[in-house]
């Protein structure tokens, strides 16, 4: 399983240590702890030819949406 | 569109001497967050930066967000002369690192690194306690979440071990 990485802070500069670290400590509590289970079962190659089919769909979305969009 | 399996495939293949960090090393690890580039830490030796200009020659590299047409050549003495590149290649993204913020050269990483076998191919890939330490040297906001996964799947790697 794969998930899509979309952020919800802000991709600027470095964080200050302390922040950070909490920042991280908060986000803990929304990590899917069933997928990374689910990944553990499969092994590295696995792992991989999921994440490469993400990357397969996600461009394939993306240009259905740019060919919807030119109508 | 990137094609991680065929780079690591390529790299593999040229026995240039890389370890994989970053998001794919994340999703080897078992990281459910997905990724559109490939990471990778270069040996930064004369023998090996000539098997990385040889073995990417084929690939059309190009400095990713750069302007077209550039006298950009990625040869020996380019790379040399760099340390990291951010690539655009025939095969996808590829980011190659000679140094990386909170774990220093190739050489610095293979202690920390796993060999692992994939598509056919013996690679290294960072280990997963050394890629949260990347992760939270680099101190970007947009890993913020990433981190917190990792720990937590660090936290399940070592629960399946006991």
């Amino acid at each position: 399983m794969t998930s899509v990485a979309h952020s919800t802070t802000r991709d600027s500069a470095k964080a200050d240590p302390e922040e950070f670290e909490r920042l991280v400590k908060e986000c803990r509590k929304d990590v899917d702890l069933g997928m990374l289970r689910a990944n553990l079962r499969l092994t590295v190659e696995e792992r991989l030819t999921q994440l490469q089919s993400y990357i397969s769909a996600m461009e394939e979305f993306r240009q259905a949406v740019r060919t919807a969009k030119r109508k | 569109m990137t094609n991680i399996p065929a780079l690591i495939q390529m790299l593999a293949e040229c026995g240039v001497e890389f370890i994989v960090i970053g998001g794919v090393a994340g999703v080897a690890h078992g990281a459910a967050r997905g990724t559109f580039d490939l990471d990778v830490v270069y040996r930064r030796t004369q023998e090996n930066i000539e098997r990385l200009a040889k073995c990417l020659s084929s690939y059309s590299p190009y400095l990713r967000n750069a302007p077209p047409n550039l006298p950009f050549k990625f040869d020996p003495p380019t790379i040399r002369s760099g340390l990291n590149f951010t690539l655009d290649t025939d095969l996808g993204a590829l980011d190659l690192l000679g140094e990386v913020a909170g774990g220093g050269s190739y050489d610095d990483l293979v202690p920390h690194s796993i060999q692992t076998r994939v598509f056919g191919h013996s690679c290294l890939c960072v280990g997963l306690k050394k890629l949260i330490q990347l992760k939270m040297s680099a101190g970007r906001r947009k890993d913020v979440e990433a981190i917190a996964e990792l720990e937590a799947l660090l936290e399940e790697s070592d629960r399946n071990r006991e």
